[in-house]
């Protein structure tokens, strides 16, 4: 299994640089009067540079040929330098990729913290206040965009209580803000099905069968149930830690956050194109490793898929 | 009754122990030795100077044999002072006693050299200088020109061309480690947005007040807006016209502005049939309330451009020139007069030309979309039809290359070298070796102009420079290759905390070495 899943993620990851590389060459303009605005400002902007770029950087030469050497390059491991800051893309990628892994393991993080046991004490007592309460909670943060509800955190906590800082990251104080922005949204959706998950397991009939031998409801759930709750909530939690990744361009947009998202916002306008597409690159590869791992951790919270072959 | 074990009494402790430590842990983050915070808006994609000098100036790191004061003069720097031949071919320039690099290496006429020589074939506002050759003789770095040039000291304070020290180099030529002479020296960047700095302890003028500092690049203006709001910083670069009021009655900071040596001006294609006459471009002129746009949109009416150059560049802005008047009925008039025919729909032609076009600017300002929008409705008053385009500001390059351009408009900063003869070449010269830029004035072309600006170069009778100057600012007043809007002006905001802000209307330095906390 996991053979082909490491195959499947590098066929997803060459669709996607293609894709980005494809998207890149389609847009309006010359590149190379983008990159030397982008080195240097628009202030004195002047054509002659940008040929100069373009025949240094082998801007002028075919799409097809740019795009195999960049291919090739990849297979031995080298993204290459960037356009723009002529550092090695792998170095840029590694310094803001680190920043946006922390941002994103303490949201994901701490939506978990508020969705578990918002989310089973919902399940235990369908109904109750605690569910109708957490029940508007999803509805109103799974429709609030993700740059309202920054712009009202940054607003309370940063501006009128003046207890956070509104942007940067120099602190774990900076990543209180933006990590509570993601993790809101995420634990609007995790609540809920975690909610039902924990609910269809308590319902079964093995929950039952341990009543009958006398266990507490509580002890049964986490005696009986907890594992078959576990399996579909870790593939859920695997899908949004790889789909936050939208998440983090607008996030770290507004936090002014030194991460991925954000150099892959000004990658673009600027047509860097190896930063483009190593940005792509580690995306694809990101998702496929998380989607393993849920599928190896769905196979040791239950073995019967594995004897299933799945 | 439940069982606790070991291991959930030892998280519980420990968590308890973290909350309890953490105000302790707040506290002493809070006493730590503070730096000074700075931001501004602009990234810096690299260490060239060439491409990100602006910020190693700005910063207080690099320093030139020149330097740009706040009140526009051109004062020695690295040099003590200077000497030019009669035939202004050869300039001397005397280094002061005692200066060291970052590295603690002297500062050297040999090193000057080298530095220049490493940096000038990126530096293309210098390349209308024409250097034959730099020598180093004794104290002395020695200029010799292939054709007289009066301005160059005022060359000479381009961040392009500042001092390195010969270890900031590498094999390349390239600079590969910011090693330079100012108050401050790098302690670690963070391309493209964070540099650190440490307080350079052989500096040769008087050393920074406080030890270190931090130049934070913030692109977005709201977000800079909200920095200021939560004092999240000592100072703060280009605050967004509509916070300003919000900052000030805040309580944090301090709102600090001042007109800059900047124009949003319109560059039309003077070769295209609407614009070719003067009496078309004259007649937008005149239907551009500007007062309006400085009023409403730059929420401050002196912003109100009356030439291309504001006042704080005295050499370059004259009172006494005529201004531009907002008149429709004279607009109208003129154009009648150019045989520009009103249609049904209100838009006038001329032999099957319609007078209409496109304007093409972009949002890094974000001002300038919305005086394209008022440009729009003014312009449709007397009959010239305008469409919007919003890009890159390269857009407007690309657009003139390949003749789409109808009008394009731009941001210019005047004084990036503080003799405005180096802008108004650079844009107004056509095929000329000085003109550097392709993003100015669009087929236009005025022999006298083009005479004038050569003779300046040579010329170092201040007398008849300034008679020069008079008269090419009125060729620009009178035949409008570029049509300016508005002025600008730099707005920052001081935290109350700190003391000793210049506010430096050039944006060469922003005196960081200056500032210091109040007791």
């Amino acid at each position: 299994m996991i053979v082909g899943r490491l195959a499947q993620t590098a066929l997803v990851a060459l669709t996607l640089v293609t894709m980005c590389f494809v998207f890149v060459h389609t847009l309006p303009g010359d590149t190379a009067l983008r990159i030397a605005e982008a080195r240097g400002g628009s202030e004195f902007l002047n054509v002659g540079k940008a040929r100069e770029i373009a025949a240094e950087e082998g801007l002028d030469r075919p799409i097809l040929l740019q795009y195999g050497e960049w291919i090739e390059r990849i297979a031995t491991g080298d993204l290459g330098m960037s356009l723009v800051t002529r550092q090695p893309v792998a170095s840029e990628l590694w310094n803001r990729g680190q920043n946006t892994l922390i941002l994103g393991i303490a949201g994901w993080l701490a939506s978990y913290l508020v969705a578990l046991p918002i989310g089973i004490y919902a399940a235990l007592r369908p109904h109750g206040w605690v569910d109708k309460i957490s029940s508007f909670y999803c509805v109103t943060m799974a429709s609030l965009p993700s740059f309202l509800m920054g712009i009202g955190l940054i607003s309370i906590f940063a501006l009128s209580l003046r207890w956070l800082p509104p942007a940067g990251f120099r602190s774990w104080e900076h990543l209180i803000l933006p990590a509570a922005t993601l993790a809101l949204g995420l634990s609007a959706f995790s609540i809920r099905l975690i909610r039902d998950t924990v609910r269809e397991v308590n319902g079964a009939f093995f929950i039952t069968f341990a009543r009958t031998k006398g266990l507490t409801a509580s002890a049964a759930l986490r005696e009986n149930g907890s594992r078959n709750a576990a399996i579909p909530i870790v593939a859920f939690a695997a899908l949004q830690f790889a789909a936050v990744v939208d998440g983090f361009i607008m996030i770290e947009t507004l936090f002014n956050f030194p991460g991925l998202g954000d150099l892959l916002v000004s990658s673009m306008l600027s047509r860097d194109v190896p930063m483009v597409m190593g940005a792509g690159l580690v995306a694809a590869v990101g998702y496929g490793l998380v989607n393993l791992a849920a599928d190896l951790a769905s196979l040791a919270l239950d073995p019967r898929l594995s004897q299933r072959g799945q | 009754m439940t069982d606790i074990s070991r291991r959930t009494v030892l998280l519980g402790s420990g968590t308890l122990a973290a909350l309890l430590a953490a105000p302790r842990w707040l506290e002493a983050q809070e006493n730590a030795p503070k730096s000074i915070r700075a931001i501004q808006p602009w990234e810096f994609k690299s260490i060239q100077p060439a491409e990100s000098g602006f910020v190693l100036n700005r910063a207080s790191i690099a320093e030139g044999l020149t330097a740009l004061q706040p009140d526009g003069s051109v004062v020695p720097c690295l040099a003590a002072s200077w000497t030019a031949s009669d035939d202004a071919k050869e300039w001397r320039f005397v280094l002061r006693e005692g200066i060291v690099f970052h590295d603690g290496t002297p500062v050297t006429a040999e090193a000057v050299k080298a530095s220049m020589e490493a940096l000038l074939p990126q530096a293309r506002r210098l390349s209308a200088v024409h250097i034959a050759s730099i020598t180093a003789e004794g104290k002395e770095v020695v200029f010799h020109l292939e054709k007289p040039f009066g301005p160059l000291p005022a060359y000479l304070c381009d961040y392009a061309i500042s001092v390195y020290a010969p270890a900031a180099f590498g094999p390349d030529g390239q600079v590969a480690q910011v090693i330079s002479t100012g108050p401050f020296k790098v302690d670690a960047i963070e391309l493209p947005r964070r540099l650190s700095l440490v307080r350079h302890d052989g500096y040769w003028g008087e050393k920074p007040v406080v030890e270190r500092a931090e130049f934070e690049a913030v692109a977005n203006g709201e977000t800079r807006a909200n920095m200021a709001l939560a004092g999240d910083a000592d100072v703060i670069m280009n605050i967004p016209t509509p916070s300003v009021s919000r900052i000030a009655s805040s309580g944090t900071m301090q709102v600090h502005e001042v007109i800059n040596p900047r124009v949003h001006a319109l560059y039309p294609d003077c070769g295209k049939p609407q614009f070719s006459d003067v009496r078309t471009r004259r007649a937008l002129s005149l239907a551009i309330d500007r007062t309006a746009i400085a009023k409403t949109i730059m929420r401050n009416a002196d912003l109100a451009a009356t030439q291309l150059f504001p006042p704080v560049m005295p050499d370059w802005h004259f009172d006494d020139l005529p201004r531009y008047d907002y008149d429709m009925a004279a607009a109208e008039a003129l154009l009648d007069d150019a045989g520009w025919v009103k249609g049904p729909d209100g838009i006038r032609s001329k032999d099957g030309v319609r007078f209409a076009g496109t304007i093409r600017t972009f949002p890094n300002r974000p001002e300038m979309p919305v005086i394209a929008a008022a440009l729009q409705a003014m312009f449709k008053t007397v009959g010239y039809e305008l469409a919007i385009s919003i890009g890159e500001a390269s857009a407007i390059v690309e657009a003139k290359q390949n003749g789409t351009l109808d009008i394009g408009f731009s941001s210019r900063h005047l004084a990036i070298v503080p003799d405005g003869i180096a802008v108004i070449s650079s844009e107004f010269v056509v095929e000329d070796s000085r003109n550097q830029s392709d993003t100015g004035a669009t087929n236009w072309r005025n022999e006298e102009f083009d005479k004038l600006c050569d003779a300046y170069y040579g010329e170092t009778d201040e007398k008849v420079r300034a008679t020069s100057r008079r008269r090419l600012t009125e060729i620009l007043q009178e035949d409008l290759p570029a049509i300016p809007i508005v002025w600008y002006s730099q707005i920052f905001a001081v935290s109350d905390r700190v003391d000793g802000f210049v506010n430096d209307p050039f944006e060469q330095r922003l005196y960081l070495d200056r500032l210091s906390f109040k007791a």
